[in-house]
């Protein structure tokens, strides 16, 4: 008999610079022959991979408003920041030459992994500002 | 997510379509051919070609991606020829199987029309968002139907505007399109309004608004519009459908539905013809 062990940790921002982490050890007896099926015995992994991930993921999910996957969504009222404006800020940021996750920590007050879709428009509105570009809820404006 | 969408086991999903969530265009393809869904999901095999029409489309995508990414960073928009350069990148890279061209069609003939495309949607009101971009090609995923697999779905543009939340998608096609045309579609955009939910409630519950954008292929390329009214019968039938086809995707009855209109844009004409049922 095979023994297959697969372990996944992930930790999330919480506001006031806090965080909560979850992590989960997977250990599945699987017949001893797919040492010889590389493919079969790396499907078997993934799938354990697979469940770990869920399982991590469903119980920072349930434990609190800013463990939603990022553009996922789990209904609760604190919409994570979706990835597109994750990659403006770090964008803008760089532009100004300074440091995505110390900046948005100063403007809104949290951290990059707990920023809400609300506060990430706030935060780029900001950076824009910063940038000398007009902010505001026209970003789409041609120059 | 309502209490009731709880996603099937991934393992259970991986094991049926390779993937662990479902989407729109693999539903669709299961349901004009299921072999071809078999080769694509299942299988995984690599394209023996790719159609032309497919890849011009994905390219168009890239450089519109570019353009909105670039407004959503608050850049300048990218000039005509950056995103033609965006186009060619994606070309490149769509095109590395053997791409099948239509009648009188080359690579250079295609980028001539990319740019003649790129031109009009550059000079047409849709280039400007009309609002706050809240994702560029952002992938939303959340189980939406009791029993399947989380649906997962890539929206080419989210904007916020006063008074909605808008879910953008654009087209390319060879001509401009019928109401036909934009009822057969529908049911993609209503979903992803659904999938969008969650985000518009965020936002205090800001009403939906979904749009195709058309860009036709034509000599002089045009640009246009077409809303999708949110039919809540309409977005239950789909979801019906959905439900149908993945029991079916599950029951492992795999089979050809060779047509003209399938088979001319297959990317595995020499898998199906060998394959033995």
């Amino acid at each position: 008999m095979l023994k297959l062990n697969a372990g996944l940790s992930r930790k999330v921002g919480e506001p006031d610079y806090g965080s909560r982490g979850a992590s989960v050890n997977l250990e599945l007896e699987v017949e001893s022959n797919l040492v010889n099926d590389s493919d079969g015995l790396m499907d078997r992994i993934r799938r354990l991979f697979t469940l770990a991930r869920q399982a991590v993921d469903e119980e920072l999910g349930r434990a609190g408003p800013s463990s939603a996957p990022r553009s996922g969504g789990n209904g609760n009222g604190q919409r994570p920041v979706t990835t597109s404006q994750l990659g403006a800020i770090r964008a803008i940021a760089e532009r100004l030459g300074v440091d995505p996750e110390r900046v948005t920590r100063d403007v809104v007050g949290t951290g990059l992994d707990a920023l809400t879709l609300r506060q990430a428009s706030q935060l780029i509105d900001e950076l824009k500002r910063r940038a000398g570009e007009p902010a505001g809820r026209s970003n789409g404006d041609r120059r | 997510m309502t209490a009731a969408a709880r996603s099937v086991p991934p393992v259970r999903s991986l094991s049926r379509t390779g993937r662990d969530y479902l989407s729109y265009t693999q539903v669709t393809t299961f349901q004009r051919c299921p072999l071809k869904w078999h080769f694509e999901y299942v299988a995984q095999r690599p394209h023996e070609r790719v159609g032309a029409a497919l890849a011009f489309g994905s390219a168009i995508h890239t450089a519109l991606e570019l353009h909105f990414r670039a407004l959503l960073a608050g850049c300048t928009a990218p000039s005509g020829q950056e995103l033609l350069c965006g186009y060619d990148q994606a070309w490149q890279a769509d095109a590395a199987p053997p791409v099948r061209y239509g009648k009188g069609e080359s690579a250079r003939s295609l980028q001539a029309m990319a740019s003649r495309v790129l031109a009009a949607f550059t000079g047409s009101p849709q280039a400007l968002p009309g609002g706050e971009i809240l994702g560029v090609e952002e992938e939303l995923r959340r189980p939406i139907l009791p029993g399947l697999p989380d649906l997962l779905a890539r929206l080419d543009l989210i904007v916020r505007t006063d008074s909605a939340l808008v879910i953008r998608d654009f087209k390319t096609a060879r001509s401009r399109w019928t109401e036909a045309n934009v009822t057969e579609a529908a049911p993609q955009l209503l979903l992803y309004g659904d999938l969008a939910r969650p985000l518009a409630e965020e936002l205090g519950d800001l009403a939906i608004r979904l749009e195709f954008v058309v860009l036709t292929k034509t000599r002089s390329p045009s640009v246009a519009v077409h809303p999708v009214g949110l039919d809540p019968h309409q977005l239950g039938r789909i979801r019906r459908i959905m439900t149908q086809v993945w029991h079916a995707m599950q029951t492992g009855h795999i089979y050809p539905n060779p047509s003209p209109m399938n088979c001319a844009t297959c990317p595995f004409p020499q898998a199906c013809r060998t394959w033995r049922g």
